[in-house]
């Protein structure tokens, strides 16, 4: 299901090709980032065929350490259909204001290339070039110098290089048929977490087409379908624990060009309106929790529907219910619990009396469980200071492919 | 002869008085002159439906879409007046992107069987990106029509013409609006390619103009073209066409598939435009409509009338089960001596259809906080009737026949959202072409 067909090889040295080039012997840097929500929001930058609608931006300073011609690239460009979400940008020399997105903008020459000068400092804005959506952007800014900016992240080694003659010849059997082409193998590679990762290719100057196969052992150039899991592009299941071998090949014919691709790991899991919903704890049956999530704001309203242990004596039902609210970052949320008391069934007046008694930590795991752990002060009616964790789960789980579909997708390159 | 083809052809063809069927018949006989060289009299009929998660699960049919959990499927029985050749494409899967729903079809003759289903089967399309099968049916044999859903969280419209030389006689048949078929006049009046229809290197085209037509709904309209062979676009207006200035009063159009936004009140005119150069100049589209607002997990979040702050209702919806559970964080009225919190909460719960729920009240007591003993008990007393009018707002009716000291058994709460921001997933979550028929 994720190899590549014979049919689809061309279309995928075709699509590398495609990219902008970058010049000879370029030094690559990834730049990436998370759209979360709490980003500002401003006019897009341009229309394009999916959206020409306001949308959050991210901005981060960079320099470069040689003068000369840079590309910039979307690393997840093409990979929109796996979840990706893909970047407009845009590069400012000196300060950017969103009033004015025009003001100080640097533009490409007729090649393709910013030209950028040791010594000034630069800005990048990035969008979502598909509306207001979040996850994680990358681009690649590759050039005769490297790139200095706090959003810069590390990648694997191996996901870069140059082929020359001194690297092993093969005949692909999946691309350019018969063609022999020199190939760089590395492994053993693990990762750390199981999951789908998600290949970028960049072009750079000199460098063809490429293609890259996974395998669960070194390639065995007799039998290339041996241990093989995949071909990229797109979406690769990979599993933590799992020794695999990356073997990159040129395209064409004795190459001996640059090559780089980006490899992002499965995105994190993060709080998202999929999650909203009942939770309960099933050792508790009878109590749980209601749960909001205000993605856009990146705060999560919760109610606890339970019982007091010392009910009056007229009290037929023994009911304590408390609300939590706060923000929430990645997979958990710092709650303040609040006490509301003194109001009347459908009624307007008295005005009920609220205030903060305690607080709550809400992590998940994953769409499905999740933990809270709270504790409080006790309050002016004589509940003691209480503190406990109770283990969530969903009451159906209805909802989980929706969550999983919300956060779906590459998270930021890096680390494996 | 002639009047059987008559009968046989889209309605733009049939008409209903007869002075004026007196003056056309020339004319009508004329027109089938001219297409007496047309390989294939094709009427087109279409069914519809839609899941909302109530369907019949069974393994996907063909591999691809989201994998292999189960998905559901819809049955649609139907005959055919005519045996030949009959073309199947399903109208919606091409707005994937816009919330229309893909989904995979079979031909079964006679019936399906979930547990053996290549039994029977007559035809089904090439694979998972195909949106067209042909079949052989005779006439007055009972088919069966299986649409499956491609991915198990696709909740919403399907639709699929069938064109061939006789009609569709289904439970799932919709009336469509006579202009979205007929033909254009072979030797008529050629106009330029402008809008959804412009092709620099194309020859001007043949065109059938109607109007005025109205929607009743303001929103998204989704044109797909059901002819066959295909080759049909429509350019819509707001005033009849000038064949000399055809891009003027243009407001937008479809060639294959295209959205147009549409207004209710609004006087517009249709134009569908062949080339006739196959021989075949009849046109054939569908119109959807924006889909109805239903309910969906978007509305899970808390709710609350302003009117009385400091309580509310917090929402779950269970979109694939069809079924919403809610909880009301409210107070006694009278509470108890020494109960100084006069909490008191109740949930509900039950199926939802479009856009209201009937729900029964669950009372729980007797618990302790966080502690599994005392097991509370449960009883369900009293009903909610939870109404929404879009994805902002709605009212709960509740009836309730127990003394909790209210103002009174029963009431109308409006209620709106603590906060707006699942607006947006709310609307995404329903949004895309509804059932073709009336607009």
């Amino acid at each position: 299901m994720f190899t590549l067909s014979r049919v689809a090889a061309p279309a995928l040295a075709l699509a590398v090709c495609l990219f902008g080039s970058a010049p000879a012997s370029a030094e690559s840097t990834v730049l990436s980032g998370m759209f979360d929500g709490s980003e500002p929001i401003m006019a897009a930058l341009w229309s394009n065929y999916c959206s020409s609608s306001s949308s959050g931006y991210r901005q981060t300073d960079f320099t470069v350490s040689t003068n000369g011609n840079y590309s910039l690239q979307d690393a997840f460009d093409g990979l929109a259909y796996v979840g990706a979400l893909n970047a407009r940008t845009q590069v400012y020399e000196g300060s950017f204001d969103p009033a004015v997105p025009s003001q100080h903008a640097k533009y490409t020459s007729g090649d393709g290339y910013y030209s950028f000068k040791q010594g000034i400092t630069y800005t990048l804005v990035v969008q979502d070039k598909c509306g207001n959506r979040e996850g994680a952007w990358a681009v690649v800014l590759s050039g005769q110098g490297s790139v200095h900016s706090s959003n810069v992240v590390a990648v694997p080694n191996f996901t870069k290089g140059k082929f020359s003659s001194a690297d092993p010849i093969m005949s692909f059997t999946w691309s350019m048929e018969g063609i022999p082409t020199r190939y760089k193998q590395s492994g053993p590679i693990r990762v750390s977490r199981t999951g789908t990762y998600y290949f970028g290719a960049i072009h750079l100057e000199g460098g063809g087409g490429m293609e890259v196969q996974i395998y669960t052992a070194p390639v065995n150039p007799s039998d290339q379908n041996a241990n093989l899991v995949a071909q990229v592009p797109g979406g690769v299941p990979l599993q933590a624990g799992q020794d695999y071998y990356f073997v990159t090949h040129a395209y064409q014919e004795e190459e001996d060009g640059e090559y780089l691709y980006v490899l992002a790991p499965p995105t994190p899991l993060r709080i998202n309106p999929g999650l909203s919903g009942t939770w309960y704890y099933p050792d508790t049956p009878g109590q749980g929790f209601f749960l909001t999530v205000y993605e856009k704001l990146n705060q999560v309203f919760l109610a606890w529907f339970t019982f007091t242990d010392n009910p009056a004596p007229d009290d037929e039902f023994g009911h304590r219910w408390m609300t939590a609210f706060g923000p929430f970052e990645g997979h958990s949320a710092d709650l303040l619990i609040e006490s509301t008391v003194g109001g009347a069934f459908n009624a307007a007046q008295p005005v009920p009396k609220q205030d903060v008694v305690g607080n709550m930590l809400l992590e998940f795991a994953d769409c499905s469980s999740g933990q809270i752990t709270y504790s409080w002060d006790g309050d002016e009616s004589g509940s003691p200071p209480m503190s406990g964790v109770i283990p969530i789960r969903r009451h159906t789980d209805d909802s989980v492919a929706l969550c999983e579909s919300l956060y779906a997708g590459p998270g930021m390159p890096g680390p494996l | 002869m002639t009047i059987t083809l008559d009968l046989e052809r889209p309605k733009t063809f049939a008409t209903s008085r007869g002075a004026a069927r007196l003056l056309l018949a020339p004319v009508l006989v004329l027109i089938c002159l001219l297409f007496a060289s047309a390989p294939i009299w094709a009427t087109g009929s279409v069914l519809s439906g839609v899941f909302d998660g109530s369907e019949p699960v069974v393994n996907p049919l063909l591999a691809g879409g989201c994998g292999e959990t189960p998905l559901g499927y819809v049955e649609a029985t139907f005959k055919v007046t005519k045996s030949g050749t009959y073309t199947f494409l399903d109208l919606l899967g091409a707005w994937g992107s816009v919330g229309g729903l893909d989904i995979w079809e079979f031909v079964y003759e006679d019936s399906f069987d979930s547990a053996a289903p290549t039994r029977n089967l007559l035809a089904f399309q090439e694979n998972e990106y195909s949106y067209t099968l042909e079949a052989e049916l005779a006439a007055d044999t009972k088919y069966v029509l299986v649409a499956q859903q491609t991915c198990p969280f696709a909740e919403g419209t399907w639709a699929v013409a069938i064109t061939g030389p006789g009609t569709a006689i289904s439970d799932h048949v919709v009336a469509l609006p006579s202009f979205t078929s007929g033909a254009v006049v072979k030797n008529g009046q050629r106009i330029a390619r402008v809008g959804a229809c412009y092709d620099l290197l194309g020859d001007p085209l043949l065109y059938h103009q109607s109007g005025p037509i109205r929607v009743s709904r303001n929103g998204t309209y989704y044109l797909s073209d059901a002819s066959h062979p295909g080759g049909t676009c429509v350019n819509v207006y707001t005033s009849p066409i000038d064949p000399n200035r055809p891009s003027i009063n243009l407001v937008g159009g479809a060639w294959g598939w295209g959205t147009i936004e549409l207004k209710a009140g609004q006087d517009y005119y249709f134009v569908a435009q062949r080339d006739c150069y196959s021989g075949n100049c009849e046109f054939f589209y569908v119109l959807a409509p924006p889909a109805p607002f239903r309910i969906n997990h978007g509305l899970a979040d808390s709710w609350y009338n302003p009117e009385t702050p400091g309580q509310g209702f917090f929402l779950d919806v269970f979109e694939q089960r069809n079924e919403v559970f809610l909880g009301w964080f409210t107070y006694l009225t009278d509470p108890p001596a020494g109960d100084e919190f006069g909490h008191l909460w109740m949930t509900a719960f039950g199926p939802f259809a479009g856009t209201a729920a009937d729900l029964a009240i669950e009372w729980t007591g007797g618990g302790a906080f966080d502690a599994a003993q005392p097991q509370p008990y449960q009883y369900v007393q009293g009903n909610i009737l939870l109404e929404f009018n879009d994805c902002s707002s709605g009212q709960i009716t509740y009836s309730i026949p127990l003394d909790i000291g209210g103002p009174g058994p029963s009431g109308v709460i409006p209620i709106q959202r603590n906060v707006n921001d699942a607006v947006a997933l709310c609307e995404s979550l329903y949004s895309g072409p509804g059932m073709p028929g009336p607009l």
